[in-house]
């Protein structure tokens, strides 16, 4: 019985093997929650992508809300619930060098997510590179559920046209919720950095971003938006001014932040869908005039 | 150390090899218990040294109540009980007791509300009473066939009983009589391959396939997420999660019977398909019952069970439930849920009739489909150890039935529920022609579960019942 089911197993992974890497068509591919999206993204840039002349942007859920698609030549390496130095991780995995690297400021308090780094430290690193059908985006329950859900809400479209919009319009958000969310931050990051913590993560940015410019890759600091009410509190005061000490304007290029807007945001650091679209807007324009593009 | 890291698997694989290497086969238990505590050590060395003391503890005890002065046995059967539920109170209970009586007003906040919670304390802490009970009552089995005369042999036994690696940290909870008369020479050529296959395969996939996938859509019930969220994605979540729990745990459960036989131990089932059950009752005869039939023999029966009376008999229902539900963990609201279960079971039996048995097929499935759901709701507590956030995510439930849905959550709870819905299914098929004939063919199924183990796997998660 063993050998049977061995075998059968055997065979169903080779000819997935085979329908992915020769026949699979271009929708054969998909996410079911959250996260998955975060790890095809990782996957894309480790297998699929060259960055030889990319500029990418290393940062956190924040950060993950600019469009990337809006911006040319771009990588949106930012990673929810994780951080810079896991992107720079990935980056190291590449042995390629950016033209650009972006880093986001907010929360660069984030060290390696070390349960991160050693899902890519195993041999499913290599493993995964080689065979496309174990990779996150072709898993067969997940795909096969989303041909099936795209087909239901085709027949639904048909039938009525939704009225819905998208959930993540601040005013959806329940204020009492909103105003609670945003008192949590406002506690949260009341205090200053702690500076032991932030020196020793800008020196270990510094030494990595130097590898880098050594190679002739230009760097590039920008701080995302977050709500007006947060966004100066000591925290975020005592590290940009650490920014500026260890990376001085002068010599390092700065985005700066949009000052004119007081975003809102969805629970007070992270952009809603219509202040996503328009930083995005002005991410792209910024870029452009760095002329980085 | 999980049972789905590639270190575990190495461990063993080492642990395997020298295990069944004949010229080393008299230390087949040295072996077994030097791989359980590095098994045990990985995350938290320093918490060896309390598995350790605790291990003394019982071995001390248990070795004394038979081989002691006679007039002590009492003091030492007793002693042990009382030192193994101590150090379970303190670890895990004194941050409750210290945060419901005292907190503010002591400078103990630091100390106690930081206290490491030792992996599996719950499960080898019953394990050792399990033990000083079995030894001091001699219920189930005569005490030579515990305690041998060699203080160091009893050591040794003791040792492999309570850390044995599959059973350490999340049970099942074995007890003493049913693990140590095992302890004997392993031959190769002895291991059930088909079973030890059987239970691997199904014990991985509920984990890595059904749990895990499950978890990264039920972390949404948490506050404040559940509140913007609609009342069909609530109701959806809390199903998907009475079937994630049920997964991670029988999973874990399958995994550990199928690695104790691999090494030539036999554990009894954990679960039976708790989800096909049209009573309270007969819930805790299919789910965790390793615990279940602990708390009937070891807590139960010593307040009287049903010996005493009726009205005795609902006190003692509601006592043991309610100690069942904080043996989960150390928060009020698994007292609570453990108070629901013990109040569930003291009405059931009140109001349960003589004629159920004759009852329609439609009042079984009706009765069956009532006790899932009130089982579930009751899995809220679970989830949300706040209260507060118990109550805004019923009345979020009633709420909420104009916020947004996008279905596509929805769609992958039921998709990834829908396996366990199955594996209950078939179960219940098992007089059936249908049955037969899926026997015939199980090899099929096996390799598709294997195959999705490799391609459909969730991003690893700890066992939800680590944490017990």
């Amino acid at each position: 019985m063993i050998t049977k089911s061995i075998g059968i197993t055997t065979v169903l992974c080779i000819s997935y093997f085979i329908f992915v890497s020769s026949f699979a068509p271009a929708y054969w591919s998909g996410t079911g929650n959250d996260l998955q999206p975060r790890s095809v993204k990782v996957e894309n840039f480790l297998y699929n992508t060259d960055i030889s002349n990319k500029n990418i942007i290393f940062g956190t859920s924040l950060a993950e809300r600019i469009v990337q698609d809006s911006i040319p030549n771009i990588f949106n390496l930012s990673l929810a619930a994780l951080g810079v130095f896991d992107g720079l991780y990935l980056l190291s995995l590449k042995n390629e060098i950016p033209k650009c690297i972006i880093i986001e400021m907010n929360f660069i308090d984030r060290g390696f997510n070390e349960d991160f780094k050693k899902t890519f430290s195993n041999p499913s690193l290599t493993i995964k590179k080689h065979i496309k059908s174990l990779r996150e985006d072709k898993q067969p329950m997940v795909v096969l559920g989303n041909l099936m859900m795209n087909k239901v809400k085709s027949l639904q479209t048909r039938q009525k046209k939704s009225n819905t919009k998208p959930s993540s319009q601040i005013n959806e958000i329940d204020s009492a919720l909103f105003n609670q969310l945003v008192m949590n931050k406002v506690t949260e990051f009341s205090l200053p950095f702690k500076d032991s913590v932030i020196n020793l993560r800008l020196q270990t940015l510094a030494e990595i971003l130097k590898t880098y410019e050594n190679k002739g890759t230009k760097i590039v600091f920008f701080e995302m938006p977050i709500n007006h009410r947060v966004q100066d509190l000591p925290y975020f005061e005592h590290l940009r001014k650490a920014f500026y000490n260890k990376f001085p304007k002068s010599s390092y290029t700065y985005i700066d932040k949009p000052d004119s807007l007081k975003f809102q945001t969805l629970d007070g650091t992270h952009l809603g869908f219509i202040e996503s679209k328009w930083y995005s807007s002005y991410f792209k324009k910024s870029i452009n005039d760095l002329q980085i593009n | 150390m999980l049972f789905t890291s590639v270190i575990f698997l190495i461990l063993l694989l080492i642990t395997f090899c020298l295990y069944y290497i004949p010229i080393v086969s008299r230390w087949q238990s040295q072996i077994l218990i030097l791989s359980s505590l590095l098994f045990y050590a990985y995350n938290q060395p320093i918490l060896v040294l309390l598995l350790l003391f605790s291990v003394s503890i019982n071995i001390v005890s248990s070795y004394y109540i038979v081989f002691g002065n006679r007039n002590f046995q009492k003091m030492f059967a007793y002693g042990g009980v009382i030192l193994n539920l101590s150090i379970l109170i303190f670890f895990k209970y004194s941050p409750l007791l210290y945060k419901s009586l005292f907190k503010g007003s002591l400078s103990l906040d630091s100390f106690f509300l930081t206290l490491p919670l030792p992996i599996g304390i719950s499960f080898f802490t019953f394990q050792g009473i399990s033990l000083i009970v079995d030894v001091y009552k001699e219920k189930y089995i005569s005490n030579k066939h515990l305690v041998p005369q060699s203080f160091l042999q009893h050591a040794r036994q003791i040792l492999l009983f309570k850390g044995f690696f599959p059973q350490l940290i999340s049970g099942p909870i074995v007890k003493a009589h049913d693990f140590i008369p095992q302890i004997t020479t392993k031959y190769f050529k002895n291991i059930e391959w088909e079973y030890v296959f059987k239970h691997l395969v199904t014990g991985y996939f509920l984990k890595m396939v059904i749990a895990d996938n499950l978890k990264e859509y039920s972390k949404y019930m948490d506050f404040p997420y559940f509140s913007q969220l609609s009342t069909l994605t609530l109701i959806v979540m809390l199903f998907g999660y009475s079937f994630q729990i049920f997964a991670d745990f029988a999973g874990y459960s399958l995994i550990a019977i199928g690695f104790a036989k691999l090494f030539g131990y036999h554990f009894n089932a954990n679960f039976n398909f708790p989800y096909i059950s049209t009573s309270f009752k007969e819930f805790w005869k299919r789910w965790h019952i390793s615990l279940s039939t602990f708390l009937m023999e070891y807590l139960y029966i010593p307040l009287g069970g049903n010996k005493k009376g009726k009205i005795r008999t609902y006190v003692n229902l509601f006592i043991v439930m309610l100690l069942g539900g904080l043996w989960h963990g150390a928060e009020w609201s698994y007292a609570v849920w453990g108070a629901f279960h013990g109040l569930a079971l003291a009405i059931e039996r009140l109001i349960s009739g003589k004629g159920e048995k004759a009852r329609s097929l439609t009042y079984k499935i009706f009765k069956g489909v009532t006790v899932f759901v009130f089982i579930t709701l009751a899995w809220l507590l679970f989830k949300l150890s706040n209260f507060t956030n118990v109550i805004g995510y019923i009345e979020s439930i009633f709420n909420n039935n104009a916020n947004y849905t996008d279905f596509k959550n929805e769609f992958f709870i039921v998709l990834y529920s829908l396996p366990v819905i199955l594996y209950h299914m078939i179960y219940l098929c098992k007089n059936t022609m249908v049955f037969n004939y899926f026997k015939k063919i199980e090899y099929v199924a096996y390799g598709l579960l294997l195959f999705l183990i490799f391609h459909n796997s969730g991003s690893p998660g700890t066992f939800i019942y680590f944490q017990f």
